[in-house]
Parts: structure tokens; sequence; C-alpha cells
């Protein structure tokens, strides 16, 4: 059978011009998936004067449908606000299969149902991991598990995510593939290795937000000590964010001006030059799911010093990186001696990581893994799946006495509207679009 | 499938099995908590939740002293001057050595220079608003003191509801008693307690706290009659011992601690 | 370079050569820096080879311009734009900007767009050709302005083909002759010194009025209103130098002070360049003056104006006195003492429930009523009595009529602005009080929070104070908080009654402006002959040639100096920035300076150089006798 091709489209609050983890994974593999021939769209809200259709490079067609934006560029959870945009894109760009990332965009979510209702595949990637104690998460957890209940397939970036993912919206395991994100390795290249470093100092390199879940409590408190305790070290601090003041302050205190670089926020283009005036690249995360950042550090042939939580022990190869048992002072110091003392007295070899590192992520096998989810999906013949009395019955088979009633309760609402919409903006009044490549057409009698 | 490799939880290896594989161990886990939940949850002891809840109980009751000290100025007209000193020679006995003695000058001249200006500040309001105000200071000052783990807060809020309340007061010079000892009370019995308890000194902190409640049960009597008195301590000992039962109930839904849910939690930062 | 050739058809040539059925010769000027243009068709019997700037384009046959028959170094292909020469004598130019009406670099606009591009210019030689292709544009545009003088060069050189006497000898002869009596020079004699000594009363009097100790421009609307007219009086003779005698004299400190620094390479693309051209055809443009001429006559006539204007109002005026003086001296002692003394003793006694302060408010009220009844009994109810009035009004009818209405309007907005001293100081006392209070409040608040603001990296640290001080902090935080909504109060009535007075007076001064800078004679320009206000170029395709035209300005940009004040008043006084700046206590305030220096534009900053002027003058005088 020949290599079928699909309409795609991106659902998820957060793209560009914000730049993140999610962001740029959306954008890679989307730029992936249309070398390998398929169609992919991205529905987004809009950014300031950012709205309407926008075309990225390799003709990826930006979404950005005005909405009312909450908080840190998350939009307003209406339920079935946006079902008349969603749908009018969806018959227009003649969608296959929907795939939403990212657990906090109420836009992902409510993709996810209106897709559901409207028969189209759904595919959802989950880039963060969440815990069960929080009033935020599990507000975030119920809602997943509305969403997710009648999803064809999850992916998750990492297996602890996978695992994490599973527990918080009760999914079948089998559903759940694992792919990692990846990194363009071209863009993270080692500094030219004939340039040799002069001086015998060590540079450490932080590249983190500075919130307290990113473990700038820790880097605070740790960096003073590092620096007295070794007189050769310097550090590069990148990133802004509330605890920048912290920052500031560690520095004025302990006079370490000189020693300590603040850079604040760094776009995205310079990071890899950051990097590359470092040796060790610190990581003092308390929760991650994946830590791209480590790949790309390694990627610039830095020493990883990190945490050991969430996902990050299954990233890297162990003589990558220096792991620190738990999350306290003590142990990243421990950590980061081990990791001087390798750096000083040469016995790592970061020159081959860069190397070795392009083989092990890429976003072309990002991207031909996740279209074997989307064959797997589409080959298989369930075509009950998507029948409205199917789905319904998932949402009452779900535990929680009036959560489930509530689901019932939205879906049938949902329903009604696609029968009103139906009336008000008939789906063959709808022109469909003309594709950027040529080279798919999806009717075969042409 | 490659039956021969054994599986590793890695992700840069690239690996024989399909993307949907799940670790055998996960679903040993899973299964454990499926049987456990609502079952073999662990919850903290009655003895602890109750002594917490003690403890909130006691704070409350520590808030009321101040109303008894304005129901004597303001209600019984009671001499301030004679109540000031016996509290204050107590307070430089207890705790001469904690205060600098720079700091507690400078509060005691601050006050008498402010006192008349702070009994005219809300002179014009009604008194029904500023027992309002007042009400809802103290509730914040709870709420401050219990969740927060700074002190300046809850001791502004206090502040501000003492000068709220001394408007209502006759003199500057009861103004000025009235501060001083809320001031004193509300920090130096906490003190007190604390002292007690690091040194072990069990008895002296139970006659403390009984002469807190008492003094305060003491009052509610005088003021409102033992009819008021008895049903009022019954429903409150009554909460006492019912609540933690309550709570320990709902703690089977919490997940906080929990030995297989929690490592997915965010690891808390221990700055040794 | 392969481009094609664009050629410049007078559009009457080529009706000409349409025409004419015999063989024509096209004779086109040809610099290195522009396109050919075309300079005369003569008859190819006639045709003697001419010498370099000028050439032969082609031959035409039987009137069919389109198939010329193109001389071997011109390439086949080429377009015909045609146009209309410009009348230079009647003031009529093409341009590429729009033509400035006020005084300031004619080429800011530009300047800002070059910047603007910067980032373009880095990564493409796109935006290099594009300037490349304008400044051969530009060139090309200053040879269609120059037409007729190309043309009369041409005959000069090459007599043969002219035809007919175009120069009009026998005005030029009259002019002569007149020059020569004894009335025409003693009467330029008088104007000669009359134009210096007019400099010279006028240059003091301005001088006073800007005087740094003193600047009562500053204070006195009467005293802008002086210095205006002394001002405009002092640049009338160079502006009439300019024009009529083209002597250069440079404008020092053109008033481009808000725009910052204009590259030297912009200024030196614009008019400056045209100078630079070939020695042997003319280069001075006329139209650089022509701005100027707009300008001078624009101020002549709206002085004339103002007068005539002043004339008609100052006899309603004085008619009228008797009963406006009655109303005028009630409205007045309403406002500016009955009301403000009610609203204060309102503010005592806890108005509408609110429970304010009882020491605080008695205090403050106490206070403003001692400035209103100080104020009241010092000058404010002498000054508006019946009586008084209506001797002001009979003054200020007669002065508008003499020299303006413009003073009579000015008058009055000084009289305002003194009779209303004591709202602007109730207001500057209790924004001030505010502001402290606010401040105050803040640095507690943070204190409150055991914070501290750090005023040298203007941020916010964490802070460990001892209990005396938290303690301290609280009392005084909690004693402002309470006394807040009293002093809130007071500031908001009086913020609003100095709102209320600075609309009024921003309302008079912005007439007073508009009837000293409208600017009519550009209008009436517009409307008479549209070519004289260039704004630009356009081409139209017509058959199979392209037609350059001129696009004139838009009554919108005529009005532009005024659409600046006003936007610069909204954005001070009717903008959210202005709620914010009432909250934060900061004082509401209208810069009548920076308000006026917009309209100021017409004028250089100083007046020009007495030595200078006199000199020019004289030069003017020595070559008019020769």
């Amino acid at each position: 059978m020949a290599e079928q091709k699909y309409n795609i489209a991106m659902v998820c609050d957060f793209f560009y011009p914000q730049l993140g983890g999610v962001e740029f994974h959306i954008y890679h593999l989307s730029q992936k998936l249309i070398k390998m021939g398929h169609n992919v769209c991205v529905i987004t809200h809009a950014y300031g004067d950012r709205t309407g259709i926008r075309y990225l490079s390799n003709g990826l067609k930006v979404y950005y449908v005005p909405y009312l934006v909450l908080y840190r560029q998350t939009t307003f959870p209406t339920v079935f606000g946006s079902f008349p945009i969603f749908r009018n894109i969806l018959i227009r760009e003649q969608i296959d299969v929907l795939h939403s990332h990212g657990s906090v965009s109420s836009f992902a979510h409510e993709g996810i149902l209106h897709a559901n209702t409207m028969g189209i595949q759904t595919v959802f990637t989950d880039h963060s991991l969440y815990g069960f104690d929080s009033l935020g998460s599990i507000l975030v957890n119920k809602l997943l598990k509305f969403t997710l209940c009648n999803i064809d397939a999850v992916i998750a970036v990492s297996h602890t995510c996978k695992e994490n993912i599973i527990l918080r919206a009760n999914l079948d395991p089998d559903n759940v593939s694992v792919i990692p994100n990846a990194v363009v390795s071209s863009s993270f290249k080692p500094r030219d290795s004939t340039i040799k470093k002069k001086s015998n100092r060590i540079t450490v390199v932080v590249i983190c937000r500075l919130y307290t879940n990113k473990g700038a409590d820790l880097l605070t408190h740790l960096i003073p000590k590092v620096c007295t305790n070794n007189d050769n070290v310097d550090f590069i601090v990148a990133g802004d964010g509330p605890k920048f003041i912290a920052f500031q302050q560690m520095i004025e205190n302990n006079r370490l001006q000189e020693r300590v670089q603040l850079l604040g926020s760094v776009r995205h283009e310079h990071v890899r030059d950051v990097m590359c005036q470092g040796d060790i690249y610190l990581h003092a995360s308390l929760t991650e799911a994946f830590g791209t950042v480590l790949v790309e550090a390694a990627s610039c042939g830095l020493l990883i010093v990190t945490t050991s939580v969430g996902g990050i022990p299954e990233v890297l190869p162990e003589y990558m990186t220096v792991y620190a048992q738990e999350t306290s002072v003590s142990s990243l110091i421990k950590a980061m001696n081990k990791a001087i003392h390798r750096i000083g007295h040469s016995k790592v070899n970061t020159t081959q990581f860069h190397e070795t590192i392009a083989q092990m992520y890429d976003w072309m096998n990002v991207a031909e893994r996740t279209v074997q989810v989307y064959d797997r999906i589409s080959l298989d013949v369930r075509s009950l799946n998507k029948n409205w009395v199917v789905m319904l019955k998932k949402y009452y088979r779900q535990d929680g006495n009036w959560a489930r009633l509530l689901y019932v309760l939205c879906a049938i609402v949902e329903y009604i509207l696609l029968y009103i919409l139906e009336i008000l903006y008939p789906a063959g009044d709808i022109d469909r679009v003309v594709k950027w490549n040529s080279r798919i057409c999806r009717d075969p009698h042409i | 499938m490659a039956a021969g490799k054994q599986w590793k939880r890695l992700l840069w290896l690239k690996q024989p099995f399909p993307d949907t594989y799940t670790d055998p161990s996960f679903y040993k886990q899973w299964e454990k908590l499926k049987i456990e939940h609502g079952h073999l949850r662990p919850h903290s002891s009655y003895r602890s939740v109750l002594l917490d809840l003690f403890q909130f109980y006691h704070m409350i009751i520590n808030t009321m002293l101040l109303y008894i000290i304005f129901a004597w100025f303001y209600h019984y007209k009671y001499n301030p001057i004679l109540i000031a000193a016996s509290i204050s020679s107590v307070s430089l006995i207890v705790a001469n050595k904690r205060v600098p003695w720079k700091s507690t000058i400078i509060i005691i001249f601050a006050m008498l220079t402010l006192s008349p200006v702070l009994k005219s500040l809300s002179k014009t309001t009604s008194s029904d608003s500023i027992w309002t105000l007042s009400a809802w200071f103290t509730t914040f000052y709870i709420i401050s003191i219990s969740a927060l783990e700074s002190k300046i807060l809850p001791t502004n809020i206090l502040l501000s509801n003492v000068t709220v309340l001394s408007s209502r007061l006759d003199t500057s010079t009861q103004v000025f008693c009235f501060l001083l000892i809320c001031i004193q009370i509300n920090i130096l019995l906490p003190t007190m307690e604390k002292y007690f308890i690091k040194n072990k000194l069990k008895f002296l902190h139970i006659l403390c706290v009984i002469a807190t409640h008492g003094t305060v049960y003491y009052f509610i009597t005088k003021l409102m009659g033992v009819g008021i008195t008895i049903p009022l301590g019954i429903s409150s000992l009554l909460l006492l011992f019912g609540i933690p039962h309550y709570y320990i109930h709902w703690e089977s839904y919490y997940y906080k601690g929990h030995p297989i849910l929690q490592q997915w939690d965010a690891e808390k930062p221990i700055l040794d | 370079m392969d481009r094609r050739t664009y050629v410049y058809w007078p559009a009457g040539l080529l009706r000409q050569c349409k025409s004419a059925d015999e063989p024509l010769v096209v004779i086109v000027l040809k610099t290195s820096s522009s396109d050919p243009l075309v300079i005369a068709v003569i008859e190819a019997s006639k045709y003697r080879p001419v010498e370099k700037p000028y050439s032969e384009f082609g031959r035409i046959y039987s009137g069919n311009v389109n198939s010329i028959e193109t001389a071997e170094q011109w390439r086949a292909e080429y377009t015909t734009i045609c146009f209309d020469p410009p009348k230079v004598k009647m003031m009529q130019f093409y341009s590429l900007e729009p033509i400035s009406l006020i005084l300031q670099n004619p080429f800011e606009d530009f300047g800002v767009e070059t910047t603007d591009n910067s980032a373009i210019h880095d990564g493409t030689s796109v935006f290099n050709i594009r300037k490349k292709w304008e400044s051969r544009l530009r060139e090309n545009i200053d040879h269609l302005n120059l037409y007729y003088q190309h043309l009369e060069v041409f005959y000069k050189r090459y007599a043969i083909y002219k035809n007919k006497s175009t120069l009009n000898i026998s005005i030029t002869d009259l002019k002569l002759r007149m020059r020569a009596t004894s009335v025409y020079r003693g009467i330029r004699c008088l104007a000669f010194y009359g134009a210096a000594l007019i400099r010279i009363v006028a240059g003091f009097v301005s001088y006073v009025l800007n005087w740094r100790v003193l600047p009562l421009v500053k204070l006195f609307a009467t005293a802008q209103q002086i210095d205006l007219r002394c001002q405009q009086l002092c640049y009338i003779p160079v502006q009439y130098l300019r024009i009529n005698k083209n002597v250069k004299l440079t404008d020092l400190d053109l008033r481009t002070d808000e725009n910052g620094s204009i590259d030297e390479n912009d200024k030196s693309s614009g008019f400056t360049k045209r100078r630079k051209s070939h020695l042997v055809l003319p280069k001075a443009l006329p139209c650089e003056t022509y701005p100027d001429y707009i300008r001078l006559y624009n101020t002549l006539w709206l002085i004339i104006n103002d007068v005539s204007f002043g004339a008609t109002l100052g006899t309603v005026l004085y008619e009228n006195r008797i009963t406006l003086a009655q109303n005028i001296s009630t409205t007045l002692k309403y406002l500016l003492y009955e009301l403000p003394m009610q609203v204060t003793l309102i503010l005592e006694q806890n108005p509408l429930g609110i429970k304010l302060n009882d020491e605080l408010s008695r205090f403050l009220s106490s206070l403003f009523l001692l400035i209103i009844e100080f104020t009241y009994t010092g000058w404010i109810r002498s000054c508006i009595e019946p009586e008084t009035i209506r001797q002001g009004i009979t003054v200020m009818s007669h002065i508008s009529a003499v020299i303006g209405f413009t003073f009579t309007l000015a008058l009055a907005v000084d009289f305002l602005w003194i009779m209303t001293l004591h709202i602007s100081l109730f207001y500057m006392i209790s924004v001030k009080l505010y502001h402290v209070h606010i401040y105050v409040l803040k640095s507690l608040f943070y204190l409150f929070y055991g914070k501290k603001q750090n005023v040298l990296r203007r941020r916010v640290d964490d802070m460990y104070f001892e209990l005396d001080q938290l303690l301290m902090g609280t009392l005084i935080f909690t004693v402002l908080i309470f006394l807040l909504p009293t002093l809130f109060s007071f500031y908001l009535v009086y913020t609003v009654f100095r709102f209320v007075d600075l609309t009024v007076k921003v309302l008079l001064e912005l007439s007073l402006a508009l009837i000293n800078h409208f600017p009519l004679f550009a209008l009436l320009l517009r409307i008479k002959d549209a070519k004289r206000l260039p704004g630009g170029i356009k081409f139209k395709v017509y058959d199979d040639h392209l037609l350059i035209s001129n696009n004139p300005i838009s009554f919108f940009m005529t009005f532009e100096p005024f659409t600046n004040v006003m936007k610069s008043i909204q954005r001070q006084m009717f903008s959210v920035e202005t709620l914010k700046m009432v909250s934060q206590g900061s004082v509401l305030n209208v810069r009548r300076d920076e308000l006026y220096r917009v309209l100021y534009h017409n004028l250089p900053r100083h007046p020009i150089d007495i030595d200078l002027l006199w000199k020019k003058l004289k030069m003017v005088m020595e070559q008019d006798t020769i």
C-alpha cells in the first residue's frame, strides 16, 4: 500500500511568536511532516496584532484565531465557544488528523472535543508532568479525563511522562506512545575545537527560566558555595523570571560580580553561543518531563550536571551526565565537584558528544514515528470509535458521580451545536482550500 | 519480539520495541494502586490532627484576649494604667533579654505621640462599621498567622485592628495603654509558649494555656451569662474532637505524600 | 545597464510633432545622471549638428511620434513620459516631497524613513537600487522644473532655431524707467531705514520678553503675542530678500530640535544637492524660495485679517459693554469666589455621608478658605467689579480695533490666569500633599511586606526589618491609610476645578493660535492653482505614453501643525495617561510654550543678526542703483 498522506491540524495555545519547548516541538515536527509530503496547518490563538492566517517556512499555514487570553498565553476555556471556527477550519482544510499539544492549553482540549464530534481522528501529545496534589493539577487532570476519553492515540515525550498521563487520564497503556523531543543538531554545534581555551578556568552555564520549580532557589544557594570552594569556576546564568532579583541579590551579597554573569533572557538563536562559552551545563529543575535543553547543551559539547527528576535519567547516556541524587544543595554540590574534577583533569571527552547526539535525536525520526501513530489510528477499523453513542457511553463510564454526568451533558450540547451549525453554515458552503503542496491529491477519482 | 534483549528505560537508545511498549514494572505498580485505592491509604494519626487543631483553637482564644482588654476599657471603664503597668512589668521580667531596650523605648514614645492622633482617626465612622472592620481584621489575622511563614503581615494586621478599635476609647491614655497591652500580649504570649515548648516545660505551658482559656471563658460568662458559655464551650469541644475525624475521612482522597503517586510531584528543594 | 530609456516630452512639443508633416529632428538634453529631456523639435531641413549636452535623439517622419528613428547611441526601447512644463514664473513646479509650509528641514520625513529602512538596507541591495533610482528621478524632476530656462539657454546658443522672442521687454523696460525716478528712490530709502529700525526695535522687544532671568513669554499670553508679532516683523525683510532678490540668508537654528539631528546624507540628497549641476546649464532653482513666499504672504495676510477681525469684534464688544460687564462680573464672582467657598465648606462637613477625618478636613478647609478670602479681598474683588470690567472691555475693544483681535484674546487669557491664581494654588497644595502621602504609603506598604525599594537599582529588594522599625512603620501606615480618603476627596475636588480651568484656558489659547497661524494663503493657493503646492508626483498611463503630473498636497497636510497641537493636548489632558497621573499625584499641566512651539515653526528661533541684515539690504540697494 502506498504511503498515505494526511492533512494534519496541530492545535495548541502556544506557538510562534512565543518561543518555548512546546512551540519548537510543533514547529519542527510540522516542518518534517511537510517534508514527508503531508499537509500541516497550525491552529492557535491570536498574539497581539498577529491575527488571521499566516504562512511560515515551507507553507506551514498558521491560523491565529482571535480569542480571549486568560493567563500566560492560555485562552479562556469556554468548551463550546471555539466550535464554529474549529468546524470551519477543519472542514476547510479537510483535516484527517487533529493533533493537540500540551495539557494546560485549553485550545488543545477544545480542539479534541470538536474533532471527536466531527468524526476526525485525534492525537494528543503531552509535554509536561503533573502531580496529583495541588488544586491546579487536580483541575487539569479532571479536564484531561474528559477530553482524552475518546482520544485515538496519545504521545508522551518520555516514559515517565507516559506513566504520568496514564494515571492522570486513566488511559489504556497500549494507546500511549513514547516519542521523545529532538534537537536541530546543526544549530547546536560545539565551539570550534581548533580555538583552544587559554586559561584553565571552568565555566558553568545555566539556562532556564528563573522560577521556583526550575530550581532557582537551589541555584541561588549553590552558586556562592561552588564559587568559594572552587577558585577556577565561573558561572553564566541566562534566563529571566520572578527569581531574577534573588540572583542579583545573591551576586551582590557574595560579591560575585566578577565570576557570575547574569544575562537575563536570551533569544533562542543565541542560546548556542551562550552554551558554547561553557564547559559544564547545570540543570537544577525540580520537575521535568523531558529536558530538551539538556540535549541541546550536550550537543554543544557540555558536560551535564543535573538533578535526576522526572524523565531526565532517560534522556542522556551515563557518560555525558553527572546526576545529583536528590534535589538538595549538598547533593548538587557533590555532583558539581565531580564534574569539575572530570573537566579539570580531562577525564571526559566531550568532543564526540555532538555526533552522538545527532544520531540519537533527530526530528525526522520523530516525524516518522509520529506518522506511524497516525497510520495506526487510521488503519484501525474500529469505525464505531467516533460513533456518538459509543463516545457517550465512554463518557458515562468515567468515575466520579457528578463529573460523568457533566461530561455527558457537555457532549450532548456539543452534538446539538453541530446540528445547529450545520443548519446555519452548511458544510457544503465552506470553501475547500487549495493545498500548498500540489503533490497531495486526496480524492482518489482525480 | 526481540525476546533476547532486555527493554531499558532509555530514550536515547534505539530499541527493537514498539513506541507503545509499557514497562512491566509499571503494570505492577498500577495494579497495586488500583487495589489500594481507598483501602490501605496511610492517614495521619488522630492525635496529631487533634493537636494541630487545638493549636489553631488556642490561637483564636489568644486573639480573643484583645477583645477582652478592649471590653475592660470600653465597657467596664477600668483604670488602664494599672493593668498596663502590671502587664508591662510582667513582660519586662519575662522578656527583657529578647527585645532590645532601644526599640522598646522608641515604640513606647512613638505610641505616646501618636495615641491622640489614633484616637481621632476614625472618630466620624459609626461604631457598627468599626466592629465590622475589626471582625474582618481578626479574620485576616487568624488566616495570615496560620497560613504565612512570615510574622510581618500578621503583626501589621493586628496593629491595624488595634488602631481601629482604639478610636472608640475615651482618652489618649486609654489608647496608649490599650496599644501597649495588645502588643505585649500578642507578641509576648506566643514567644513565651514557644520558650516553654522548647525547654520542655510542659507544666508551665499547660498552665499558661489553661490561664488564657480560663480568662476568655470567664469573661464570656461575665458578659453574656452562663447560658451562652455552656453551649459555646460544648460546641467548641465537639468541633475540636469531631473535625479531626472528618479530616481523616477526606484524607483518603488526598494524594500528597502518596508512596507511588508522589514520584511525579515536583521535588522540594532542600536548601542545606 | 539594462533598463528602459525614459524620454521626457513637453506636452506642447508632442502635440506640435503630431500635427507636423515633414521630417523632424528631436533634440534632447542629456546629462550623465539624468534621462533625456526633449528640448526642441526642428525641421530636418534646418537641422545642424549640436554639441553636448544636447544631442540628436532621432527623427520623426510624418508626425508619427511612436516610431522615432532613433540615432545610434540610443537604444530602441524607450518610453515616452509626457509632462506639462511648469511655469516657474507662475511658481509652479514639480517636487517629490510635499512642499513644507512650516520652517524646518523639508526632508525630515524622508530622514525618518531612511532610518527605519536601515534594517532592510543591511540585508538586501533592493534598498540601494531604490535609492539610486530615486536620485535619478530627482535629477529628472529638476530638469523638468527648469525646462523654460533650458530652452532659453538652448536658444541663446543656437539662435538660428529661435522663431520668435518670448521675453516681454516692455515691462522690464518700464520697471527700469521707474527705478530711475527720485520718488522711487526716496521710498526705497525710507523702506531701507524703516526695515532696519523695525528690526532693531522689534528685536529688542522680543529680546526683553525672552529675557532669561524672567521669561515673560512663558508667563503671559500677551507677552507671547507681542513676541510673535515682533519676530514676524524681524523676519519679513529676510523673507523679502530671499524671495525677490534671491539673497541667501541662512536661517540660524532651524526649529528642528524635536526631531533630533537629521542625517547629513539625507540632507544632501535634498535641495542642497540640486545646486550641483552642469556649469553650462541654469542651476538656480527658484522654487526653493516658494515656501518662503507662501509663508510671508500668509503672515501678512493673517495680520491684516487679524486687525479687520478685531475692528469688527471690538465694535461689538464696545456696544454691548454694559450688559457684558454686568454678566461677566456676576459669573466670575460666582465661579471664582462663591463656588470654591461652598465646595470647601461642604467638604468640611462629611459630604455624601463619606466619613472624613474631622481634624484634617477642618485644617485643610480652613487653609483653603483663608486663601480664598485673601485672594478675593486682595485683588479679585476689585478686579471683577462691573465698573472695572466695563473699563477693561472698553480698552480691549480699542486695542482689538488697532492692533488685532489676537491681543484682546491674549489679554483675556492673562486676565483669567491672574483671576484663577487661587485655584492653581489650591491645586498645587493638594497635589503636593497627596503626592507625598501616596509616596510614603507606598514605601510603608513595602515595609508591610518586609520589602524595600532599592532606589539605585530601581527594584524591590527583600529586607529584614527590626521590630521597632516594623511597628513604627505600621503605626504610621495605619494613620496614613485612615487619612487618605479625606485628602483624596480634597485633592479630587480641586483637580476637577483645575481641569475645568485648564480646559477653558487651552480653548482660548487654541483659538488664539488658530487666528495667528491659520494657513489661509496656502488654502487659497490650493484652490486657485494646485500646481503651486506640489505634494509629490504621479504617473498616469495615457494612450501609449506616461503622463507625469502634480499631486497637490492634501488639505489635511496644510493643517498639520494644528493636528500636532491637538494631539499633544489630547495626550496631556484627555488620555488614560492623565488619569494615571491624577491617581499618582503628579502635577497636571499644559505647557504653553510647548503648545506654541509647534506654531512658531514659521519663524527662526533667533531673529537675524542686525549687521548682516544691514549689509545685505545695503548690497541690494547698491545693486539696484547700478
